[in-house]
């Protein structure tokens, strides 16, 4: 029976590292909250994850059941959605921390620049396989001229969300979509040179700005916040202090952790943010370099099966899927982990699967749900 | 498989495995590089970050940055910093024991409690320093340190404290400073920083939040611009030993002050005004006995841009008694810091007169051919109103000389005539209907937006669904009805008259600067007016306000000896408790008007005794006609 095919198709791997790295997420977020009640309630943060959990593990299953054909199809339909909702933020956004990410929906606050990772994933791998299949496959991505749609494609709703601001989103809307074009075929040279000409441009320009007084299109504060991206950690009023702590969390775990529960660091109010972006403090803090290696060794595996897939896929946009997701999920471990261990900027990106938050959790299952999806239907003919 | 392997061309297929392990490659070595930091941090130097974390001895140090300068408009210094001593706890990874707090309380004469309440508000922010107390005194200072063996964690640190130089000199418009302790204030504080954000960033100043028992301005301009004026604080890392005291200096992120405010304001026709008014209510109590001038505010407006030269209110008090934050709420001088010049409302009496003289006017009703007798009352049904002056009344007057000698009956005469004009067409219409055509363009109406908080205005009296009463209606042409206003409004209105209808916006901040640069600079705001009231009439109405301090007039002996032609009324309004208070508003010079104020003293018994004399001092000192003080 089909069903019976189906199940056997399904990548258990994939799926069982997805639900590891969501049980860790859970245990240490109880860990890092269980001292801030919120409305006298110690497991709140517990309560709200698992629940989470829950909807984005249904969110997943939707995710693999809808033959993503039909997915792809509607990609440019997902792409204008997507372009409309990070207008809307824009305009009727809430404010938190001085960006404009939030949009409050009855009691839930959403934070649609995180689906918009997955829209854009889904709409960018339509986009480029559409544009291969009505122009034959081949070297049609070598030439510059060739990937401007594609960088006019991604740039748009990239340049929304770092108006928001939100540099670190941006920047992952690069990441995979470098990784998408590199897989699609796209000569190498050129996407080098691309990346190249706009970091080199906008280093220049900052130089220039600062050496000879260039007028640059952005306020002094904005500027400044790149600067403190460039150099994190020196920004002490933000961000600094809270590395430095996160540092000393992570290394005082040494190799076994303190144990669950027992880290001075996190229990002692030291770490900042901990449930949500320096929940890699409290892991190694409380689990040691053997914990860190289990989650980076699961996200290890997760990128695998992911890339697996997508060499396996029977057309061009199921390998992009799951190439843009892994690339996302990949560049978010890098940085978020990198920033705990002190050799990232802080950008306020979650760690996929365990930072606690439910629009971060639900667009990974559903990206991950995805990948399921194209490893479901790799098999061209029905047979 | 096979199906998809034959599909695609062979080098094709084998060009996408080629990229996707390269991809897979990276993907693997990102991670693999930061979990060789992370290895690094835990097994290399697992040891050393253990230490530091058994004992953590990192924490944040606050650097207060100074507050914004307030200068005046030459320069003069009114609000300014001094460095000051102040102690805070340092949480040393173990609690406090009641001793302890207790010790600590006693030396710094907190409430019991208090230190405990303080930890408890900052849970989760241990990594910071908890001021205790700012300002501590030369005593306390030595105390702590005589105990400081029992006081783990107690740090005295330095930081400036708002000082203003010349004590309770223009208080009410300065403000003073204390701690943020509620929601509401922080909201507030927060929404008003909102609207300065293009200003902070020009001056490279990034917005910070507020948080509770942040030193913030409660009142004033200190209020006003607080998002202004309080700058950046810096912060610094510091590791600290066993008693709290700073070891070593990991990073250190600079402050930055607070911008300077540049006022309209005149530093010495301000204390000319306070003198003034100071002595004038010393004079009235002497004279008349001590229920007398209770309280007094005033307003001096340059009337070519609607910047405040001088505002002034009675009681006053001394900013920097609050200045460390360091206050008892149960002891708010609340009365002292209520600024009647823009919080007080008062019945203008005779100085509304003008306003009734322009609408009598522009409506028709009233010529300077057409005179009145004054007889010493005036009838209302069966009410007789008697004119201030008593029989045999003013006689015969017209228009000037009823402004001149502040004749009701004139007054009575014209707002009967204009009430009659208006129920002519609607039966259901006043005299307020008619005056409430006017006088809205002469600020008369709702805030004047002056920029301090908390200002209350008085609105011009108009019917509401039902007609009013006939004397009740009549009485307003003589200012002694339902209307009060605040003295800034009052100022404002003269200030209108004087410029023939242009009404400026009040306000007090000339510009903000940072280290001398410019960054914003006021325009002077016209405010719309809707009618046109033409020039005849307002000329007609000067030449009575111009005949006020000519011979014969109300004011004549303040100003008989002075080379500079003043316009003024005085008015005296009845309120529900005697005495009466006492108003003065007035402009000058009269050909070319460069000044308008408004003077109010509560209970001041009359606007001739009260006002006008601080009117005189005002004017000398502007015009320069003070003889030179010749040096003792």
């Amino acid at each position: 029976m089909t069903l019976r095919r189906h199940l056997r198709n399904v990548d258990w791997v994939l799926f069982g590292a997805t639900l590891g790295l969501i049980a860790i997420g859970i245990v240490f977020i109880a860990s890092a909250t269980h001292q801030q009640p919120v409305g006298g309630d110690n497991l709140y943060y517990l309560k709200r994850q698992v629940a989470w959990a829950a909807v984005s593990l249904v969110a997943m299953l939707l995710a693999v059941l809808i033959d993503y054909d039909l997915i792809l199809r509607l990609g440019p339909w997902i792409y204008a959605a997507n372009l409309v909702l990070l207008i809307f933020v824009l305009v009727a956004g809430t404010t938190v921390y001085g960006a404009q990410r939030w949009l409050q929906i009855g009691p839930m606050r959403v934070q649609p620049s995180e689906f918009a990772k997955v829209a854009m994933i889904v709409g960018f791998a339509s986009f480029v396989a559409g544009r291969e299949k009505e122009e034959g496959s081949g070297a049609r991505l070598s030439r510059m001229r060739d990937l401007l749609p594609s960088v006019i494609y991604v740039g748009l709703p990239m340049l929304l969300v770092f108006r928001q601001p939100d540099l670190g989103t941006s920047l992952v809307f690069a990441a995979i979509f470098l990784c998408m074009l590199y897989v699609a075929g796209a000569e190498p040279k050129v996407l080098f040179g691309l990346t190249g000409g706009v970091v080199g441009g906008a280093a220049l320009a900052i130089f220039l700005h600062y050496r000879f007084g260039l007028p640059l299109p952005l306020k002094e504060y904005q500027l400044r916040r790149i600067m403190t991206f460039i150099q994190p950690g020196q920004d002490l009023r933000s961000s600094g202090y809270h590395t430095h702590q996160s540092q000393i969390a992570i290394g005082s775990g040494r190799w076994f952790g303190k144990g669950l529960m027992a880290g001075s660091q996190n229990q002692l109010n030291f770490l900042p943010m901990r449930h949500t972006d320096f929940i890699f403090s409290v892991i190694g803090e409380e689990a040691g370099f053997i914990g860190s290696v289990i989650v980076l060794g699961l996200f290890l595996v997760m990128l695998w099966r992911c890339v697996l897939i997508a060499g396996r896929s029977k057309d061009l946009g199921g390998t992009l899927l799951a190439a843009g997701s892994a690339a996302m999920i990949a560049f978010h471990v890098l940085v978020n982990v990198g920033m705990a261990a002190g050799i990232m900027p802080v950008t306020g990106l979650p760690l996929p699967f365990i930072t606690a938050g439910g629009s971060s959790l639900l667009a990974n299952c559903v990206a991950i749900g995805l990948v399921l999806n194209v490893g479901l239907r790799r098999y061209k003919i029905h047979f | 498989m096979i199906a998809l392997r034959q599909a695609m061309a062979g080098g094709e297929q084998q060009g996408l495995e080629r990229r996707l392990n390269l991809v897979l490659l990276v993907m693997a070595l990102s991670l693999l590089l930061v979990l060789g930091r992370v290895g690094y941090l835990q097994i290399v130097r697992g040891v050393y970050y253990e230490a530091l974390s058994r004992g953590n001895r990192i924490r944040l140090v606050s650097l207060t940055a100074p507050r914004g300068e307030i200068v005046d408009r030459n320069g003069e210094l009114l609000a300014t910093t001094r460095p000051a001593f102040t102690a805070s706890l340092i949480y040393m990874g173990h609690d406090y024991s009641d001793e302890t707090l207790a010790t600590l309380e006693d030396i710094l004469s907190l409430e019991r409690g208090r230190i405990r309440t303080l930890l408890q508000r900052h849970r989760g922010q241990w990594f910071r320093p908890i001021r205790l107390k700012n300002d501590i005194s030369a005593q306390e200072h030595s105390m702590l340190e005589e105990h400081r063996h029992q006081l783990p964690g107690l740090v005295i640190e330095v930081v400036p404290i708002r000082e203003y130089p010349y004590g309770n000199l223009a208080a009410h418009v300065l403000g003073r400073v204390g701690f943020l302790n509620t929601e509401a204030q922080r909201q507030s504080l927060t929404n008003q920083a909102g609207s300065y954000a293009s200003i902070m960033m020009a001056a490279g100043l990034e917005p910070t939040g507020y948080q509770v028992d942040d030193i913030i301005g409660l009142i004033g301009l200190e209020r006003q611009y607080d998002a202004i004026l309080r700058g950046v604080d810096g912060v610094r890392e510091v590791e600290v030993d066993n008693w709290g005291r700073p070891t070593r200096i990991e990073r250190e992120q600079a402050f930055q002050t607070g911008l300077q405010l540049n006022l309209t304001i005149d530093a010495e026709l301000q204390r000319t005004l306070e003198q003034a008014m100071v002595d004038n209510m010393e004079r009235i109590r002497r004279l008349r006995g001590p229920s007398y001038a209770t309280s007094a505010a005033a307003v001096v407006l340059d009337v070519r841009t609607g910047g405040v030269l001088a505002m002034a209110s009675l009681p006053t008090f001394d900013p920097n008694w609050s200045a460390s934050g360091r206050i008892d709420p149960q002891f708010l001088p609340q009365l002292e810091e209520f600024n009647r010049s823009i919080q007080g409302l008062y019945i203008p009496g005779s100085t509304y007169k003008m306003m009734t003289a322009l609408t009598a006017v522009e409506e028709d009703i009233a010529h300077l051919s057409d005179t009145v007798w004054c007889g010493g009352g005036y009838r209302i049904g069966s009410d007789v109103i008697g004119c201030w002056v008593g029989a045999p009344g003013h006689g015969r007057v017209n228009l000037i000389d009823a402004i001149k000698g502040s004749c009701n009956v004139y007054f009575l005469e014209m707002g009967a005539r204009l009430r009659a004009k208006a129920r002519a067409s609607d039966p259901t219409k006043g005299l307020v209907d008619m005056l409430s055509k006017y006088a809205p363009d002469f600020g008369l109406d709702g805030q004047t937006g002056i920029d301090l908080p908390f200002e209350r205005a008085g609105r011009s009296p108009r019917t509401t669904g039902r007609s009013w009463l006939p004397g009740e209606d009549i009485q307003c042409a003589m200012g002694q009805s339902r209307q009060e206003y605040s003295p800034l409004q009052l100022a404002v209105y003269t200030a209108t008259i004087a410029t023939s209808g242009v009404r400026y916006r009040p306000y007090l901040v000339d510009s903000i600067t940072q280290d001398g640069h410019v960054l914003w600079q006021a325009q002077p705001e016209v405010v719309p007016n809707a009618v046109e009231i033409s020039q005849s009439t307002f000329d007609l109405v000067r030449q009575g306000m111009l005949a006020v301090t000519a011979p014969g007039g109300t004011g004549y002996w303040q100003f008989y000896d002075l080379p500079i032609k003043v316009a003024g009324k005085t008015g005296t309004a009845q309120t529900s408790r005697k005495p009466n208070d006492g108003l003065f508003v007035g402009f000058a010079p009269y050909d070319n008007p460069e000044i308008a104020w408004a003077i109010v003293f509560q209970h001041g018994d009359s606007g001739s005794l009260a006002g006008a004399p601080v009117a005189r001092e005002v004017v000398r000192t502007y015009f320069g006609l003070r003889p030179p003080e010749v040096p003792q």
